[in-house]
């Protein structure tokens, strides 16, 4: 009988609301294990310049360039998606929480184009240099 | 009302984290800006050891930066705690659950502490000495890459 | 006199393993709303198709169903406004009983635990508490809630923690806590500071959708969020 109480997942229509919720969860979560990554990457400054900057060459290679366009779309729709849940927890934005989600796209979309170009860009730069797309 | 005012400041129930997790996430949309700004946009798109311990010997940006590694880390693992008080609900695996999670942040926030503050500004003066040489080597030859 | 086909949810425990949906063609006319399909089917068709209804004009609550997966009451549903084929299914989240009557238990019971009655323990007036308008129009559309269970049973948070309030209980909760003779938010704090609570809403706006008097309960919440951190403070 359980399992019958959770056919809203399944059956229940998803709207706006439901889908930027479960955006923002998933960005978060993917934000979560990125950040804990990031952390112990910087750390390797501690270990002097020569870790410092081998550990750079790996994390700064082509690979994860266009990997951090990927990682700038997580940042960008949970950061501008967050604004829009204060201007509904505060500002009393309810009313307006449809318009509101579009204007996260297109904000959002056009700066993580215009960043993810720039990304792009200085991996293509990269290439054309003779760096190798893969650094392992 | 006594009942009330014996409540009052405990925010035993989830308000404060509820409040902290808009601020601290407000906080972040700024520092995050500035953050890709200067780290990714303004400067060629290169992370370079000389400008990371160059900025990290100031403790201007020390404090900056530790502001911003406790911000994360508490949005974080707040983050996290929802997540479990969504799903989990028998106390055991529950109590467990959040443990870990601010175990790991715990942990995320030492690694940050120290990279951040054993930065020594004995390093500045260095600079300002001239007699780092490979550091002005390395100076130079970024400002050649410029 | 459209022709009309329905697929409608069942499920008898006593008899079936698993749920499935059976399907009828039923001719309609054009001003028919969900229910009177409904009952069609069931005086004319199938009598073992099992529902509650009771006033059929959007007061008492009781036929709120999900209708081609979205909840509201099948009396007040027209047909015309919906395309295809009308799948009918019983309100999610909750345990189900028989085809669309499902079992309201833990919805009443989180009705309860927000106390839903007015809490002022002071001595009497002489005559009755004065409310002006403009402290009623603090309450705004709360008070109109009909209880149908149609938010709270549209709500994520939910479906995944049946211990939640939900936007129901919240609602009531905010008409008391809003209405300026009623003195007991120290009586209902604990239910709503509580992780079971307020903070389970993450304002995924399910219910202001699915409301079917319109009312607000995603705003509602929000405001009574922000009064339980200033009685916090």
């Amino acid at each position: 009988m359980a399992s019958l109480r959770t056919r809203g997942y399944s059956h229940y229509r998803w709207r706006t609301g439901q889908i930027a919720w479960l955006l923002h969860r998933l960005t978060g979560l993917a934000l979560v294990l990125y950040v804990s990554m990031h952390i112990w990457v910087v750390s390797t400054l501690q270990l002097g310049e020569g870790t410092f900057e081998a550990t750079m060459a790996v994390v700064q290679a082509p690979l994860f360039r266009f990997l951090e366009v990927g990682l700038l779309f997580c940042v960008i729709y949970h950061a501008l998606n967050g604004l829009r849940l204060i201007a509904i927890d505060f500002f009393g934005a309810t009313e307006k929480h449809v318009p509101l989600f579009w204007a996260v796209i297109i904000l959002g979309g056009a700066a993580w184009i215009w960043g993810g170009s720039t990304m792009i860009g200085h991996a293509l730069h990269q290439l054309e240099h003779g760096q190798a797309f893969f650094p392992f | 009302m006594l009942k009330m005012l014996a409540r009052t400041g405990t925010g035993s129930g989830g308000s404060n984290a509820w409040v902290l997790q808009r601020i601290s996430g407000l906080l972040l949309v700024v520092a995050l800006f500035l953050h890709y700004l200067f780290l990714h946009f303004l400067n060629g798109g290169d992370v370079t050891w000389n400008e990371v311990t160059t900025r990290l010997a100031s403790p201007l940006f020390k404090t900056i930066d530790l502001i911003f590694l406790v911000s994360v880390l508490f949005h974080a693992g707040q983050g996290l705690v929802i997540n479990i008080h969504d799903y989990i609900h028998r106390p055991a695996p529950r109590v467990i659950l959040v443990s870990l999670a601010w175990l790991l942040m715990i942990v995320l926030l030492i690694t940050g502490t120290v990279t951040i503050v054993t930065l020594e500004p004995g390093f500045l003066q260095e600079m300002q000495m001239g007699q780092a040489a490979g550091v002005i080597d390395a100076i130079q030859s970024q400002g050649v890459a410029l | 006199m459209p022709k009309r086909t329905f697929k409608i949810f069942r499920f008898n425990p006593e008899t079936d393993s698993k749920p499935s949906y059976k399907t009828y063609d039923v001719e309609c006319e054009g001003w028919w709303t969900v229910l009177d399909a409904l009952n069609e089917i069931k005086w004319f068709v199938d009598g073992t198709v099992t529902y509650r209804r009771s006033c059929r004009h959007g007061i008492c609550g009781s036929c709120a169903m999900m209708i081609n997966g979205k909840n509201d009451l099948a009396c007040e549903l027209q047909i015309k406004t919906l395309k295809g084929t009308i799948t009918v299914d019983p309100l999610p989240g909750f345990e189900i009983y028989r085809d669309l009557a499902v079992n309201m238990d833990p919805f009443y019971a989180a009705l309860k635990r927000v106390k839903p009655w007015l809490i002022n323990n002071d001595p009497y007036p002489s005559k009755e508490r004065i409310q002006s308008p403009e402290e009623f129009k603090l309450m705004g559309d709360s008070i109109a809630c009909i209880l149908c269970a149609a938010c709270t049973s549209s709500c994520p948070s939910f479906w995944s923690d049946e211990q939640y309030l939900g936007p129901a209980a919240l609602l009531k909760a905010y008409r008391y806590t809003f209405d300026t003779r009623d003195k007991g938010l120290g009586d209902r704090i604990d239910a709503l500071d509580n992780k079971h609570g307020l903070w389970r809403c993450h304002k995924i706006t399910n219910c202001y959708h699915a409301c079917p008097k319109h009312l607000n309960p995603t705003e509602q919440i929000s405001k009574l969020q922000r009064r339980i951190i200033e009685e916090k403070m």
